[in-house]
């Protein structure tokens, strides 16, 4: 039989569970409606064939059908794992996901832990020497990199590195003659590819991240247990990780609501970087009215906040355990 | 080991790694005529490679590489009768007595990419798929003339007309790209698009097949057992882009060798940059400021300001169509004189255009009712303005230079233009339902010119065809149909000359552009002449000199690692 506290413990588990099934349920939900009412349907953009005929082929596959018709055969559909056709590749849904997903999602993990990293190590250091001149540098710079938007960097960057000096490729996840180069050449060749997109992604969330952290640090530093620590005679590099752990619990929580808000930026960073990502698919497959497609990204991209926002509620346990009680 | 050597040792490694990553393998001079790679840019990624399911350009531009159609057009793009076709995967053909039908003898020695001999069966299958509504083909209207295919057995395909027309041979021969029934048999018609051949196409083209790599690739290599001979090329490589800009710059950087349409505003770097020359071909593209003439509020009665034909030429005559082409394309597009690019104009056609004369043109006007109150800039006529919404495909952007320039041009006599930037969907359902004023348009031709019936005849209003500016004319209409079933050519082209005399005349859009297509390619490739019907069309006789060739040309036809 569980203890009270930790009953309490699983139905509030259950309860969250719930609750982001919910979201993405209502996400997806309006989607499916939206899409539907927005004008044009998957056979609009194709001008060449007449009306007459388009419209013949709307009603093979139901679109003309009332939504909450739709809508139930969707459903229906979705609960037994089938996400449909996507129009516009012509290919079942979850293949296309399969193959564009984990491109973002690399892109994505490689770049939010850079941010953390790099975010935290500087927001920290600025933190501990709030005033200095190279906290004054440091916090021009990180607000300067913030008020970049990513898809300007991302010109910027293929306009220097690629084009002007030639040193990275500009676009793709390999390069053309990739198929047929030796191992370690190929290992190269990947690494080369993801510096440019990687870099414009990145430096938003490292600007971002050594934000909260150097505010949180700087609280955490004029807290009176930093004084009693250093009075106990703690090093002064202890006293540092004692504030940098009680200054986490912020980071933390961005670190969760950053996960899906890196999706957005990779809509346009994977357009400037022809990387085959989620992002572009989903804008494609909302300017198609690839129905099945676009709802499924919503779904994605719910998924993903909820997830951000569970792994930052078990990241806040984590760093500060009185936020479990 | 002290943690120091160990990152010496490391460092040690990762230098030797990149350097004989970035060092090519030392290669023989390679002095065969045939060889060479060309990576080309898409724009885009084709959803199939299905013939039946082929819509687009860049799904055209691999598909027509990997399978063949019965005969090609000839280089004038003639459509009448066979003349100018030259064999494919049919060595001959034979007209049945009454012209009702056409029996196609496939080459014996044609095969498929995998061993199978090409039969009567992979022709018939491949119509009955083409013309199946379940498979939601783009090509199914085209071959609305066609009423069955039989066999004889193991290579007479026999095409059966519902009436005889100047274009059958066309219409049977050119719109379909031949699949393997054998690989088709037992694929469901309204799934046809998740066969396993649309992913892995095996055809009868001059290049075969490799590999797909979904949003990043799609590679051919040349059929060297080709009954046709092999391509002289040893392998495509079609990089996928998400964007025309990607794509662009990749050129600039060499990642890839050959991208088209180059857009305008990139020519001028293209013509500076020595590893890149700039090959311009031609199109079957126009673009037009189309005109509603119908009331959107009541299709049957005419629109209020549009429906006047002086309304219509004034608005023509007071555009200086040079000026616009030429700030919008430079060198790179025409004029258009009419609803057809000047390919498809006879030579001895003496059309009369509406001049471009703005005080002609303000007499028009004045003399149509239209005046200029005082303290307004804009005309009106009982209490209706001159203003004039034009719908603008946002993302378009030559387009929407060209609907600013006629905006300011058409100030001067006083006619407003409002342009509304709106997104393709929301556009085309606007169009469709008539619910417009003006529209930039743009429309790629076909050499049968049957977009002229489809998108100007009365009968193609309304969901038949494309005529959403509503435009009726029994002159034209019956002048167009005569030019397109009359099979005695000076009569056709007589006809077609009225047609299009009688349209300019009426002024139901101000023709601008005739598109110029360009293309941005390494100087190491010679392609030969490129077609008006896609850069991909002589692709097979692209060469690549021996002394010309670099590390991607020698990759050869050896798999992939």
């Amino acid at each position: 039989m569980l203890s009270r506290p930790k009953r309490a413990h699983s139905s509030r588990v259950v309860a969250r569970l719930l609750q982001s099934l919910f979201v993405v349920w209502a996400a997806a939900t309006a989607a499916f409606v939206l899409m539907r009412l927005a004008p044009g349907d998957p056979y609009t953009t194709r001008i060449d064939v007449p009306a007459n005929e388009r419209a013949q082929w709307s009603a093979q596959r139901g679109f003309d059908q009332p939504i909450p018709v739709q809508y139930v055969k969707w459903l229906r559909n979705l609960a037994v794992g089938d996400f449909g056709q996507s129009s516009y590749f012509k290919r079942p849904v979850l293949d296309v996901l399969r193959d564009v997903l984990p491109r973002t999602l690399l892109l994505m993990s490689l770049a939010l832990t850079a941010s953390v990293l790099l975010g935290m190590a500087i927001g920290a250091w600025q933190g501990t020497r709030v005033g200095t001149t190279g906290d004054s540098l440091l916090s021009t710079g990180s607000l300067l990199a913030y008020s970049v938007p990513e898809f300007w960097l991302g010109i910027l960057l293929v306009q220097l590195f690629a084009q002007s000096l030639g040193w990275l490729p500009a676009s793709g996840m390999v390069s053309t003659e990739y198929e047929y180069l030796p191992l370690s050449a190929r290992i190269v060749d990947r690494l080369r590819h993801l510096v440019l997109p990687l870099t414009a992604l990145t430096l938003l969330g490292t600007s971002l991240f050594a934000r909260f952290q150097r505010s949180s640090m700087r609280d955490a530093w004029n807290e009176p247990f930093v004084q009693t620590a250093r009075a106990k005679g703690l090093t002064e590099r202890g006293v540092r990780w004692h504030a940098w752990r009680t200054a986490l619990v912020p980071v933390v929580t961005m670190f969760g609501l950053m996960f899906p808000s890196l999706l957005g930026g990779a809509v346009f960073v994977e357009s400037i970087f022809s990387w085959p990502g989620m992002g572009h698919t989903a804008v494609l497959a909302v300017n198609a009215r690839d129905y099945n497609l676009a709802v499924a990204a919503v779904i994605v991209g719910s998924v993903m906040t909820v997830s951000g926002s569970l792994l930052a509620d078990v990241l806040q346990r984590a760093v500060d355990p009185r936020t479990a009680a | 080991m002290t943690p120091l050597r160990y990152s010496r040792l490391l460092a040690g490694a990762l230098v030797s790694t990149l350097l004989l990553a970035c060092s090519p393998e030392q290669q023989p001079l390679d002095t065969r005529e045939e060889g060479g790679t060309v990576a080309i840019g898409l724009s885009g990624e084709p959803a199939s490679l299905l013939p039946p399911l082929v819509g687009s350009d860049h799904e055209q531009a691999i598909v027509e590489v990997l399978y063949d159609r019965l005969a090609d057009i000839g280089p004038a793009l003639a459509t009448v009768g066979d003349a100018g076709f030259t064999p494919r995967l049919a060595s001959s053909w034979q007209w049945a007595g009454d012209s009702m039908s056409i029996s196609f003898t496939l080459d014996e020695r044609a095969r498929w990419h995998d061993g199978q001999p090409v039969v009567a069966d992979d022709v018939k299958r491949t119509f009955e798929l083409y013309t199946n509504p379940l498979v939601e083909s783009s090509q199914a209207a085209l071959l609305a003339n066609i009423d069955s295919v039989s066999v004889s057995p193991p290579r007479t395909a026999t095409f059966w007309f519902k009436r005889r027309s100047p274009q059958q041979f066309y219409d049977a021969a050119y719109h379909m790209f031949i699949a393997p029934a054998h690989l088709l048999q037992d694929a469901d018609p309204a799934e046809l698009s998740l066969a396993p051949l649309g992913r892995s196409p095996v055809g009868t083209g001059r290049f075969r097949f490799v590999q797909w790599n979904s949003g990043d690739r799609i590679e051919v290599i040349a059929d060297t057992t080709n009954f046709r001979g092999r391509a002289i090329l040893d392998r495509v490589i079609y990089r996928l882009f998400t964007d025309v800009g990607a794509a662009v710059v990749s050129l600039f950087t060499g990642e890839i060798d050959f991208f088209s349409p180059l857009p305008a505003d990139d020519l001028e770097k293209a013509g500076k940059t020595p590893s890149l020359r700039v090959v311009a071909y031609p199109s079957l593209k126009y673009q037009l400021m189309l005109m509603n003439v119908r009331n959107p509020a009541s299709v049957e009665e005419p629109h209020p300001v549009l429906g006047d034909l002086a309304v219509r030429r004034a608005l023509s005559m007071a555009t200086n169509r040079e000026r616009v082409v030429r700030a919008v394309f430079d060198s790179t597009a025409g004029v258009a004189r009419g609803p057809t690019t000047g390919l498809f104009i006879p030579e001895n056609a003496t059309l009369r255009e509406l001049p471009f004369d703005v005080a002609a043109a303000r007499a028009l006007l004045d003399s149509a009712g239209w005046q200029i109150a005082a303290n307004d800039s804009v005309r009106a006529k009982n209490g209706v303005r001159l203003r004039i919404e034009v719908l603008v495909p946002a993302g378009s952007p030559n387009r929407d230079r060209m609907a600013v320039l006629l905006q300011d041009q058409l100030r001067a006599v006083g006619a407003e233009l409002v342009l509304q930037r709106l997104e393709i969907n929301t556009l085309i359902t606007r169009l469709e339902r008539a619910n417009f004023d003006a529209f930039m348009h743009g429309w790629n031709m076909s050499p049968g010119l049957v977009g002229l019936r489809q998108v100007w005849t009365t009968g193609s209003f309304g969901g038949a065809g494309n005529n959403y500016g509503g435009y009726r004319s029994p002159t034209y209409d019956a002048n167009i149909d005569s030019a397109l079933s009359s099979f005695d050519p000076v009569v056709a082209q007589r006809t077609l000359i009225r047609a299009l005399q009688t349209i300019i005349d009426d002024a139901p859009g101000i023709w601008l552009a005739e598109d110029g297509a360009i293309a941005g390619m390494h100087e190491r490739i010679e392609p030969g002449v490129l077609s008006a019907t896609g850069w991909w069309h002589g692709l097979p006789s692209w060469r690549i000199p021996a002394d010309k060739r670099n590390d991607r040309d020698r990759i050869g036809l050896t798999p992939a690692r």
